[in-house]
């Protein structure tokens, strides 16, 4: 008897951790260039081109995923913006995700820039975003802050659509400093999320977008095993095979 | 005594002559370099003036902070030549790089400058048609309704952002107005170009 009711709380117990929203240690990734089906082409590049940068939220979890070709978004078949199915992982790339824009870099010629990541749910201005790097802040537009390095690469690194942006130019962060709250803020509206770009410099064409994915998933796996205090190698994330 | 002076007199005359179509010679050589050098050289002359002269009307509409920062620029500062933006500029410099960001009236103007090559410029291959703007070929894109310019020039990297806070507005409507602020940008101050 006691067995069996250890059992069925066991189960109770299972079921409402099944429930409850993705922990970190859960973080799986399709890989890179994979795009949601229907979005377009990705690159296929395993290169990280911004290696240690900190993750530009300041909490975990995180989602990195479409905005268009997810529930709520242009392409995503309807529904709200808070669906859980926004709010799980696998990440999803979506550099290069179809757009009118040239895009050397992308398989198309055209496409999305950069990335976009959900924080933990859909409360607005909520969530910090953070530097990801050392750096001077070098522009704060309407719904843009622009940080560059300090490291004399010359590499910039922006962020869209934040809200209650507390930085100004000439301000000097580091890895972590809080730069704004993630938000929806655009011309016209967006989902809430935070647009992540990183720029490079290119000898013929000047900064290009590069893809930000794979510097994300390991900043991302990087900070919720320093703050679980756990080695490295002790992370149960992987690219998801599904 | 008449045969000496007549003599002389020759002796002078043929020496005035060749003198005279000596320095007709010098003179049409001359003439014709001068000819030669301005159709040669003038838009040689033109570059050589424009890398030595900053434009001293552009950067004296910066504010003095800007006109300090600027200076101590380690690349050589591109600037927007509309007044209006100037004065709102805000210049960054940092190493290998220079920043200036202007608001005006809706409108965000980012510039970034930084040079080419060393360690971390990017390794993969990148083909992209450009646009030639004055005499700059520049590629321009749009990432979340920000118009942008990039090229590279004098071995510095240069990129121009221009943001709207409202969504019709004709500057980020199209890239007329980006690449008018491309075309007519000023040397203000930083590195030898």
């Amino acid at each position: 008897m006691i067995r069996l009711l250890n059992g069925c709380t066991a189960s109770v117990i299972l079921v409402l951790i099944l429930q409850m929203r993705p922990h970190p240690m859960d973080f799986s990734y399709r890989p890179p260039g994979e795009l949601v089906a229907g979005s377009g082409t990705g690159r296929l590049d395993n290169k990280e081109y911004l290696p240690g940068i900190r993750f530009p939220l300041e909490a975990a979890p995180a989602f990195a995923n479409s905005q268009v070709w997810g529930p709520g978004g242009s392409q995503g078949g309807g529904g709200s913006q808070c669906d859980v199915a926004n709010y799980r992982y696998p990440w999803h790339d979506n550099f290069c995700e179809t757009r009118d824009h040239p895009m050397p870099l992308c398989p198309a010629g055209v496409g999305h820039q950069g990335q976009d990541i959900r924080p933990a749910t859909c409360v607005k201005e909520h969530y910090w975003a953070v530097a990801a790097i050392d750096g001077t802040v070098t522009n704060v537009g309407a719904y843009s802050v622009y940080v560059t390095a300090d490291d004399g690469s010359g590499i910039r690194v922006d962020y869209l659509h934040m809200a209650n942006v507390i930085v100004q130019v000439g301000n000097k962060v580091v890895k972590g400093n809080r730069l704004g709250q993630v938000s929806d803020v655009y011309p016209g509206g967006t989902t809430i999320h935070l647009h992540f770009n990183i720029r490079q410099k290119d000898a013929t064409l000047g900064f290009v977008f590069v893809p930000p994915y794979t510097s994300l998933v390991s900043a991302y796996q990087h900070m919720w095993t320093s703050s679980l205090h756990l080695p490295a190698h002790d992370i149960s994330s992987k690219v998801d095979q599904k | 005594m008449m045969r000496t002076l007549f003599g002389f007199l020759l002796f002078s005359l043929l020496i005035v002559l060749a003198c005279h179509k000596q320095g007709a010679t010098n003179n049409a050589e001359s003439d014709a370099a001068e000819q030669r050098v301005p159709q040669a050289s003038n838009t040689q002359r033109m570059a050589e003036k424009r890398s030595r002269q900053i434009d001293v009307t552009t950067f004296r509409v910066l504010s003095e902070e800007a006109q300090r920062t600027v200076a101590a620029a380690p690349v050589p500062v591109l600037a927007p030549a509309e007044p209006a933006l100037l004065r709102s500029t805000k210049a960054v410099t940092g190493p290998g790089y220079y920043a200036l960001s202007a608001r005006e009236q809706g409108v965000t103007v980012s510039i970034q400058g930084s040079p080419v090559g060393g360690e971390q410029h990017l390794t993969v291959e990148v083909q992209a048609a450009g646009t030639i703007v004055g005499d700059r070929r520049v590629f321009t894109t749009v990432n979340e309704g920000i118009r942008t310019a990039t090229w590279v020039e004098n071995g510095v990297a240069y990129s121009v952002d221009v943001e709207c806070e409202k969504r019709a507005d004709s500057r980020c409507e199209s890239d007329k107005y980006l690449t008018d602020i491309v075309g007519k940008m000023k040397w203000v101050g930083g590195g030898a170009r």
